[in-house]
C-alpha cells in the first residue's frame, strides 16, 4: 500500500516560499519615488545585514528603502501570517470553515479599545507603545476573556442538564457574538458622542500597513514568532478535534485543555496584529480556506501552508492599497476584500467542479 | 466458561446516571471476561447507549469502571484512550479527510500533543487497514464510502487505539443483512485471540444472541436479565420489557426471535368457509359439460350443502371471470386476498394497463407481499402501434408462462389475459397449454370479457358477470376507488 497520510509537500513550501519573494521584491521596487530597482533590492539585502553591501543610492532612497518600504512589507508579511494561522486555528477550534480570527470579538474588543483612546486624545496609533495600540490589545483580549468566561458558563449548565460536550463550542461562539455586539454598541455610542474623532476611527477600523519605522515591527515580531511557533505543529491537533469533542475526547485528548490553550495563542496573536495594524477584514477567513481547497482539507497542511499563502498574500494587498490612488492610500481591509472575494470564489468554483 | 476464576478484562460496579430528576441508569454491574463479546440489548431508552457511554467515560456517570481491575474513571483522556476503544453510532466524519488520516486519529493517545505521527504510527494504521481489507480505500475520503465501507473505516480507527476494550455503539443499525454479517464476523474474528473484549449495543435480537457470548438485556436503567442467549432471549422477557410478541426458534444453536404477525390465516374461520373450497362435483367434469357461459352456476355453492362423498379435493383449480359488467378483476382481487390470509404466495400480472391511471390494487398488493407483474406497461388502451404492441404482449405472456412454469405460487392472477388471445396478439393454444400443464399446487384466475371457448375448457370454474347497468352508459366517467 503506498497511500500516505496527509502531509505538507516540498514542492508546495518552495513554491510558497517563491510566492513571498516574489511578492516582498515588488512591494520593494514600486512606491512613489522611482528607485533603481536593483538599487532597492540590494539595499535591502544591505539592511538586514548591514555595510555588506553597496546600493549605489543616494542617502535620501537608502533611507525610504530601509525606513519606509521595508518596515512596511515585513510588517505586512508578520501581519498576513499572524492572522491567516490565527482563523486556520479558530476554523479547527470551531469545526466551523467560516470561522475568522474575530469569531470571539477581538476586532470588536479592540475596536472599542483604540475608540476609546482617540476619542480621548491619548494617541495617534504610531510610535512606541502608543496607547492607541495599548488600549487596542488591551479591548481585544478583554472581549475574547469575557466571551470565554460566559461562553463556559454558559455550556456547565447545558452539560450538567446531561447535553454533550459539542455544546461548548457553540456556547462560545453565542458568548462571541454576544460580547462582540455589546463593545460594538459602547464603541458606537463613543464614536456617536464624538464625531470629530469619526475619520481617525474609522481609518483603524479598516486597518492599515503605515508604519513609523520598525517600531510596529519590533513590537510585533517576538510575539508572533513565540505564537506562530507554538501553532505550527498544532495541525494534527486540530485534525482530532475535528471528530467532534466527544469523540476526540475518546481518543484521549483533553478537548477543553487544547481548545483553552489554542484560543488563548491564538487571540494572543490576533489581539497583537490588531493592535498595530487595525482590523483588517477577510485575511483570516479566506487565507486558511483557500489552502484548504487548492492543498487539502488537513490542518497539518492548512496551517503552516496559511502561514506562507497569508504572508504573501498581505504583502500584494498593501503593495495595492499604497499605490492604486497614490499618492493617497486605500485602506488595505479593502483592498482584502476587493480583490480576495472574487478570488476566492474563483477558488470555490475550480475546487467544486473537481 | 472460567469467567469466575480469571480477572475480569471489564468490571463494571454500580453505575448510576440521572439528568436533573431522570434516572437514566441505577445501579448497574457486571463483569466481561477477557476475549468475551457482551451484547446489551433493550427497548428504545433503556439506557443502552448511555450505558456504553457511562463506560467509555463519554458521560460522567457515577459508580466504577475498572479495566484489569484499574479503575477508569480518574484516568487522563490518554490513558483511558489507551484501554478503551468506542465506535460511535454516527461518527463525525470530517470533511475531505483520507481513510488513512482517520484510522491515524486512532494514534492520538500515544503522540506527544505537538507531534507528528510516527512512522510507526503509520505502518500500525496500515496493517489495521490490510487487516480489515481497506487498503484500496486508503485514500478516498471516508464521506465518499458506502456504509459499510464507513462502518469498517470507523471500526479501523478503534483498532488503531490498540485497547483491550471495544465499544461499540449499534455497529450494524445503519448496514443491509450482508454488510451486518460482514462487520460482525469481522469483530468476531478480532477478538478470536482472547486479546480483545467486545461490548456492543444491538438493536437486532437474533443478531446479538448469535454473536455474542452473553447478552445484556437493559430495561428502565437496570439490568433485566444477563446470561447466555437462550437464557435471555425468552418470550415472556421479551414480551415484559419490549411489550412485544415474539415467537422463538433455535435454528442449530442460534436463537432466532421473530415477531408474530396477527394474519387472518391465524383466524378461526366458519366451517361453511372450508367448504366452498371444495370445488363441487360438476366442476370436475366441466370439461364435458360446461360448453356454455352460463357455467357461472358453480359460484354458488355457499348456499348448497354438497355432498362430501361425491367431490374430490383438487390440488389447484382456474378460474375465468369473464363478462361485459364490472366487477371482473376486482373479484380476482378478492380471491388474490384470501390466498394471501391463507400465507400463500400470490402472483398478478396486469397485461392491459392503461399509463395514466394510477391504480390502487397495486400499491395495496405490493404491501400485502403480493409479486407483481405489469407487463401492460408498454402498451395501453390508448396505443396506436401494433407491433410493437404484439411484440410486448408476447414478451408478458412469455414472462406469465415462466412465472406459472416456476410453480413458487399458490395462486396466479392473470389479469385481463383474454384481450391478448381474442385481438390475436398472442396464440391460444400456448395458453391453454400452459394453463393445462401448470404445476400441480398452482391456481389461476384469469380475467377478461369474451373469454374464449378453449379458456373456458380448461378453466374449472367460469364465471360471467353481466351488465345489468353502466354508469359510464350515463355519462358518468370512472370512479377512483371503484373502478380502478
Amino acid at each position: 500500500m503506498n497511500a500516505r497520510p496527509a502531509s505538507i509537500r516540498v514542492s508546495w513550501i518552495v513554491g510558497g516560499v517563491a510566492f513571498v519573494l516574489g511578492s516582498i521584491a515588488l512591494a520593494l521596487v514600486i512606491g512613489p519615488t522611482p528607485i533603481d530597482r536593483s538599487g532597492v533590492l540590494i539595499e535591502s539585502f544591505d539592511a538586514a545585514l548591514p555595510g555588506s553591501f553597496d546600493s549605489g543610492l543616494t542617502d535620501q532612497q537608502q533611507s525610504i528603502v530601509a525606513n519606509l518600504r521595508l518596515p512596511r512589507v515585513v510588517l505586512g508579511l508578520l501581519v498576513g501570517a499572524s492572522l491567516s494561522i490565527s482563523g486556520a486555528t479558530f476554523q479547527g477550534v470551531f469545526r466551523n470553515p467560516l470561522a475568522d480570527p474575530y469569531l470571539l470579538g477581538v476586532a470588536a474588543g479592540g475596536g472599542l479599545g483604540a475608540t476609546i483612546a482617540f476619542v480621548y486624545g491619548l494617541g495617534d496609533g504610531q510610535g512606541w507603545f502608543d496607547l492607541v495600540q495599548v488600549f487596542a490589545f488591551a479591548g481585544a483580549l478583554s472581549a475574547v476573556f469575557l466571551a470565554w468566561v460566559m461562553g463556559n458558563a454558559a455550556s456547565a449548565g447545558v452539560t450538567e442538564l446531561g447535553g454533550d460536550r459539542q455544546s461548548s463550542a457553540t456556547s462560545l461562539i453565542l458568548a462571541g457574538v454576544a460580547v462582540a455586539s455589546f463593545f460594538t454598541a459602547i464603541q458606537s455610542f463613543l464614536q456617536q458622542r464624538n464625531t470629530e474623532d469619526i475619520r481617525q476611527v474609522y481609518t483603524w477600523l479598516l486597518g492599515g500597513l503605515t508604519t513609523s519605522g520598525w517600531t510596529e515591527v519590533i513590537l510585533l515580531l517576538p510575539i508572533a514568532t513565540i505564537c506562530v511557533a507554538l501553532l505550527l505543529p498544532s495541525g494534527r491537533m486540530l485534525d482530532v478535534l475535528a471528530v467532534g469533542d466527544d469523540e476526540a475526547t475518546m481518543l484521549g485528548m483533553s478537548v477543553n485543555r487544547v481548545r483553552l490553550a489554542l484560543v488563548v495563542i491564538a487571540s494572543l496573536l490576533t489581539a497583537s496584529a490588531v493592535a498595530v495594524s487595525g482590523l483588517i477584514a477577510f485575511v483570516g477567513l479566506i487565507i486558511p480556506h483557500t489552502v484548504r481547497l487548492v492543498f487539502g482539507s488537513s490542518y497539518r497542511i492548512i496551517v503552516p501552508m496559511s502561514v506562507i499563502v497569508g504572508a504573501g498574500f498581505l504583502t500584494l494587498s498593501d503593495l495595492v492599497a499604497r499605490t492604486a490612488l497614490s499618492p493617497s492610500e486605500l485602506p488595505i481591509g479593502v483592498v482584502t476584500a476587493f480583490f480576495g472575494a472574487p478570488f476566492f470564489v474563483v477558488i470555490l468554483r475550480t475546487a467544486v467542479s473537481r | 466458561m472460567n469467567q469466575q476464576m480469571q480477572e475480569p478484562a471489564l468490571s463494571v460496579t454500580n453505575i448510576s446516571f440521572r439528568v436533573k430528576e431522570a434516572t437514566l441508569l441505577d445501579g448497574i454491574s457486571f463483569d466481561v471476561a477477557p476475549g468475551e463479546w457482551i451484547s446489551i440489548i433493550g427497548p428504545n431508552g433503556a439506557g443502552k447507549s448511555t450505558l456504553l457511554r457511562s463506560i467509555s467515560g463519554a458521560s460522567r456517570a457515577r459508580g466504577n469502571v475498572e479495566v484489569f481491575g484499574e479503575p477508569l474513571m480518574n484516568l487522563a483522556p490518554k490513558d483511558r484512550a489507551k484501554r478503551v476503544a468506542w465506535v460511535p453510532q454516527t461518527p463525525t466524519v470530517p470533511v475531505g479527510m483520507s481513510v488513512i488520516d482517520y484510522v491515524l486519529l486512532g494514534r492520538t493517545p500515544y503522540l506527544h500533543p505537538l507531534a507528528s505521527p510516527s512512522k510507526r504510527d503509520v505502518a500500525t494504521t496500515k496493517d489495521i487497514l490490510e487487516e480489515l481489507s481497506l487498503e484500496s480505500f486508503a485514500r478516498r475520503a471516508v464521506e465518499t464510502l458506502s456504509g459499510g465501507e464507513r462502518q469498517r473505516v470507523v471500526i479501523a480507527r478503534a483498532l488503531a487505539q490498540d485497547t483491550p476494550i471495544i465499544l461499540l455503539d449499534e455497529p450494524t443499525s445503519a448496514l443491509d443483512l450482508g454488510h451486518q454479517q460482514d462487520v460482525l464476523l469481522r469483530l468476531d474474528r478480532l477478538r478470536a485471540n482472547g486479546e480483545r473484549t467486545i461490548i456492543s449495543t444491538m438493536h437486532d435480537l437474533t443478531l446479538a444472541g448469535h454473536f455474542a457470548d452473553r447478552v445484556l438485556m437493559l430495561s428502565k436503567g437496570t439490568v433485566a436479565s444477563i446470561g447466555p442467549a437462550a437464557e435471555v432471549l425468552t418470550r415472556s422477557n421479551i414480551a415484559e420489557h419490549y411489550g412485544a410478541d415474539v415467537s422463538i426458534t433455535n435454528v442449530r444453536g442460534t436463537i432466532v426471535i421473530s415477531p408474530t404477525i396477527s394474519t387472518p390465516s391465524s383466524f378461526e374461520l366458519p366451517e361453511h368457509f372450508n367448504q366452498h373450497h371444495t370445488p363441487p362435483a360438476k366442476n370436475t367434469n366441466s370439461e364435458t359439460e360446461s360448453s356454455s357461459m352460463s357455467s357461472d352456476a358453480t359460484a354458488e355453492p355457499v348456499t348448497e350443502t354438497p355432498d362430501k362423498e361425491s367431490h374430490r379435493v383438487a390440488k389447484s383449480l382456474v378460474l375465468v371471470n369473464t363478462g361485459d359488467g364490472k366487477g371482473k378483476s376486482s373479484s380476482a382481487f378478492g380471491m388474490m386476498i384470501r390466498g394471501v390470509a391463507r400465507d400463500w404466495n400470490v402472483a398478478v400480472v396486469q397485461f392491459v394497463k392503461s399509463g395514466d391511471w394510477n391504480v390502487g390494487e397495486e400499491k395495496v398488493g405490493r404491501q400485502l407481499g403480493v409479486d407483481w407483474h405489469n407487463e401492460g406497461d408498454g402498451f395501453t388502451w390508448s396505443s396506436d402501434d401494433l407491433e410493437h404492441d404484439k411484440a410486448i404482449a408476447q414478451a408478458g405472456w412469455d414472462n406469465a408462462k415462466a412465472l406459472i412454469m416456476a410453480g413458487e405460487h399458490q395462486l396466479i392472477i392473470l389479469d385481463e389475459l383474454t384481450y391478448l388471445i381474442n385481438w390475436g396478439w398472442i396464440d391460444a393454444g400456448p395458453v391453454y397449454d400452459t394453463i393445462t400443464n401448470r404445476p400441480k399446487h398452482v391456481s389461476i384466475v384469469v380475467t377478461g370479457r369474451d373469454a374464449p371457448q378453449g379458456l373456458i375448457d380448461v378453466a374449472d370454474t367460469v364465471s360471467e358477470v353481466v351488465k345489468v347497468k353502466h354508469a359510464f352508459d350515463n355519462g358518468i366517467l370512472a370512479k377512483r376507488g371503484l373502478d380502478y
